[in-house]
């Protein structure tokens, strides 16, 4: 192995995630390009295509196929784009970023809370698609605002909304507990 | 091997050079060799005409191993001795194997365990290799070349250990790995590439000793796992256990004390169980004295029995179709592999749950050996032109460290499409803190008591610093195989520590090593100077393709480095003279280690202009 290892994995990421599927940098991408895309270089890079070449070449082949679905992993989320975005714009995303917190919105999340709890206590299962219908489309009403947020490059107000809408996945993801737990007492 | 011979994709290969690859499934209960031959892949059977190696061994004497058909004839007099199911021990501890029932007797070997037999004390991996010995010695006889490799199948479920223990394997009986393959993964090649489908296809893959539940999306000659489900301590087996348990019970006897009994017993209700897949009614004779010697029951009675067993493979497929955010209704076919997919009752079950027929008509037992048989041909260089498709797979269980209060902080997530690399920083907790311990998990719980413990290493010589100041990151990789390496460095001091996981239950490279060169020193002087031969045709075609790449490319090496690999490359020219192949085969690693990152360099830029489509002055 020589001195200069300049090839460890860190070392691949000088292109954005969007320009190494030849996509260009936004919040609205066609998912279907974006796979076919991924598809595509993933095929060209793929250990598999150098079955019979020597340790080195599998090496980086492994390599750069990792570091493509890495970056295909993060594009097709959408909260995960969003954060990624909001990273490539310099903006710091997450606990410690400095951001206040909206008063409605605190407000609105102890409501939610208080539903759930209730629900769960009551046993009330009919009720639940109902209210996760609601938060889904209160999260498709903040990611329609994050969308014009991103597209006017307003990035302070797109990392409040972004804290928004991770507050909500976690959220979803309480229900889905509390769907579970119930099920299996039934 | 040559620097950076990269065949262009559709170029055919050299008619003359033959380069068989062979698929192997290794069962629970049997196990298979499968080789495209003609352009079809089929299943390579014995003398016999049988395709199915019973995957049983017995060790006559320490050196007298029979294995298949030859070791079950000793089940009924010999069943603590004749081991059959060694899969289910593949990658575990003793007391795992304790835990499984298995009415052996069991021994620590290290972290992992050996069964002792009246004439051998031996460990699941080396068992395993037996097999797959047979196997490979079936497929030389009947192909007459040379193997280039094997793809082996793995249930997708198996974690690092159990991967690593079956890679072990392989290599102890010769063989060289081309790739570990999923199961599942592997059926739905055999099926896609058949029926030429498109759409998600739901397998549903319950062996002997595992089940594995994986839903894959086919588009364009790609095989995209989207989620896998299973659990490795579930399969036919359990169906037998649950039948014996089920006439003790009735007969209100205990044979918990009697592994041997137990052994007659689990063989019988296995027959008993394939009967009932036929007929309504069954009834076998089991070698035991008194009330047990003869056992029967009706499907019905069976089907109550099976049906709590059914119901755990659908709440593991129930979970992949929550990871994958997809419903049941979307899947456009649902393919069986596996023996125990025979009994009706798991089909209607089955059919049940995904609201349609299940696929029956490729054979269960033999799907996944002819996938492993067409996806070993790809990579052994044999397609044929047109002939081409990609298999991304993927994780089954997520990959963490423990943190603060043996919690588990996942870095790779279940369900990643490989290979991966995650990598996450981690800082230290005291002042002045020149190590840091880092234990690497496996598993979908919160706590580090409930997940399975890979490895544990220690990054030392941080530079002293405040609490909270290092910044050290630590790298995990998946490669293509499933399986882990882990690095982890400290960011502000390029402190560098690596391991790969396998020192808990797998064999070093060293112990494989020795145990293949013992069978080596054997040989007689015609094999010795057969791999001369090779050993030189090889050195030649590596020094002549480095002069081709210094040639080409000499502007990515600085002097140093040009002279470093010319001094290499003299050092091989002399060792081609002499005629010890040891010294030929060390002068050759040095010299391939001296071009490790010339060729990586080469590959690196070569990969970049493929992505990118640019040419070489644009870079």
């Amino acid at each position: 192995m020589g001195a200069a290892n300049r090839l460890r994995f860190d070392d691949l990421t000088q292109d954005n995630h969007f320009e190494l599927f030849g996509l260009v940098p936004g919040f609205d991408i066609d998912l279907t390009v974006l796979e076919a895309q991924w598809k595509a270089r993933v095929a060209q890079v793929h250990p598999d295509r150098f079955a019979s070449a020597g340790p080195a070449e599998k090496r980086v082949a492994m390599q750069w196929s990792a570091r493509l679905n890495g970056a295909y992993r993060i594009l097709r989320d959408p909260l995960q784009r969003a954060q990624y975005l909001c990273e490539l714009a310099g903006q710091a995303v997450g606990e410690g970023s400095g951001h206040a917190v909206d008063m409605a919105f605190l407000e609105q999340q102890m409501a939610w809370r208080e539903h759930l709890e209730t629900l769960e206590s009551s046993r009330d299962t009919q009720a639940l698609p109902a209210f996760t219908d609601e938060i889904l489309a209160d999260r498709q009403r903040r990611i329609d605002q994050i969308s014009t947020l991103f597209e006017k490059k307003q990035w302070s107000d797109a990392v409040g909304r972004l804290h928004e809408w991770m507050f909500i996945e976690k959220f979803l993801q309480e229900i889905q507990t509390v769907k579970r737990a119930l099920a299996s007492t039934e | 091997m040559a620097l950076l011979q990269i065949s262009e994709p559709d170029a055919s290969p050299v008619p003359h050079q033959r380069k068989i690859a062979v698929g192997i499934d290794l069962g629970t209960t049997h196990s298979l060799v499968a080789a495209v031959r003609h352009s079809v892949a089929e299943v390579l059977p014995d003398e016999q005409g049988e395709p199915l190696l019973p995957s049983a061994v017995y060790f006559k004497a320490p050196d007298e191993v029979l294995v298949g058909r030859a070791a079950l004839a000793y089940q009924e007099s010999k069943p603590m001795d004749t081991l059959v199911s060694i899969k289910r021990l593949m990658g575990k501890s003793k007391s795992d194997a304790v835990q499984t029932g298995m009415p052996y007797a069991f021994e620590a070997m290290g972290n992992s365990v050996a069964i002792v037999t009246e004439n051998a004390t031996v460990s699941p991996v080396k068992v395993s290799a037996q097999i797959l010995m047979a196997l490979r010695e079936r497929a030389q006889a009947t192909l007459g070349d040379d193997l280039v490799g094997a793809v082996i199948t793995v249930p997708a479920y198996f974690d690092d250990g159990q991967r690593q223990a079956t890679r072990d394997a392989a290599r102890l009986a010769g063989l060289n790995v081309l790739r570990l393959l999923n199961e599942p993964t592997a059926a739905a090649i055999a099926y896609g590439l058949d029926n030429g489908s498109e759409g998600v296809y739901a397998v549903y893959d319950l062996g002997g000793g595992t089940f594995d539940l994986s839903l894959l999306r086919l588009t364009q000659g790609v095989f995209e796992v989207i989620a896998t489900g299973g659990d490795t301590a579930l399969g036919g087996d359990d169906f037998d256990e649950a039948i014996v348990q089920h006439v003790c019970q009735m007969h209100d006897i205990d044979l918990s004390e009697s592994p041997q009994q137990q052994r007659h017993l689990l063989t019988a209700a296995r027959r008993l169980r394939e009967q009932l897949s036929d007929e309504p009614t069954a009834t076998v004779s089991t070698g035991v004295d008194g009330p047990l010697s003869e056992i029967s029951l009706s499907r019905t009675a069976f089907e109550t029995l099976a049906q709590p067993l059914i119901t755990r493979t659908l709440q593991c497929a129930e979970r992949a179709f929550e990871d994958a955010k997809l419903a049941t209704e979307s899947v456009n076919g649902v393919v069986m592999v596996g023996g125990a997919t025979r009994m009706p009752v798991v089909q209607r079950m089955v059919g049940a749950f995904f609201g349609q027929e299940p696929l029956i008509n490729l054979n269960p037992d033999e799907v996944v050996a002819v996938g492993a048989a067409l996806q070993a041909n790809l990579l052994g260089g044999n397609r044929r032109p047109g002939e081409d498709w990609l298999l991304l797979d993927v994780t089954p269980l997520s990959l963490g460290l423990e943190t603060m209060g043996g919690l588990v902080e996942i870095i790779v997530p279940r369900n990643s499409t490989i290979p991966v690399a995650r990598a996450q920083e981690f800082t230290t907790y005291r002042d002045g803190q020149t190590a840091l311990a880092v234990h690497v998990v496996q598993g979908e719980r919160d706590l580090v008591s409930e997940c399975r413990s890979l490895a544990r290493f220690e990054l030392q010589g941080i530079p002293p610093m405040v609490a909270g100041a290092a910044r050290i990151r630590v790298t995990f990789q998946v490669d293509a195989d499933g399986l882990l390496n882990v690095s982890a460095q400290e960011q502000s001091s390029s402190v560098h520590a690596e391991v790969t996981v396998k020192p808990s239950h797998g064999l070093t490279d060293e112990q494989i090593t020795n145990m293949l060169q013992d069978s080596v020193t054997q040989a007689d002087q015609d094999a010795q100077w057969r791999m001369l031969r090779e050993e030189q045709v090889d050195a030649g075609q590596l020094l002549e393709s480095i002069a081709a790449a210094l040639e080409q490319d000499v502007s990515l090496l600085s002097p140093e480095e040009v002279t470093a690999i010319q001094a290499q490359m003299t050092q091989t020219k002399a060792a081609l003279e002499a005629t010890d192949v040891d010294v030929l085969r060390q002068a050759v690693k040095a010299l391939s280690a001296s071009t490790d990152d010339f060729a990586a360099r080469r590959m690196d830029r070569s990969i970049r202009q493929a992505l990118t489509g640019r040419t070489l002055d644009e870079i």
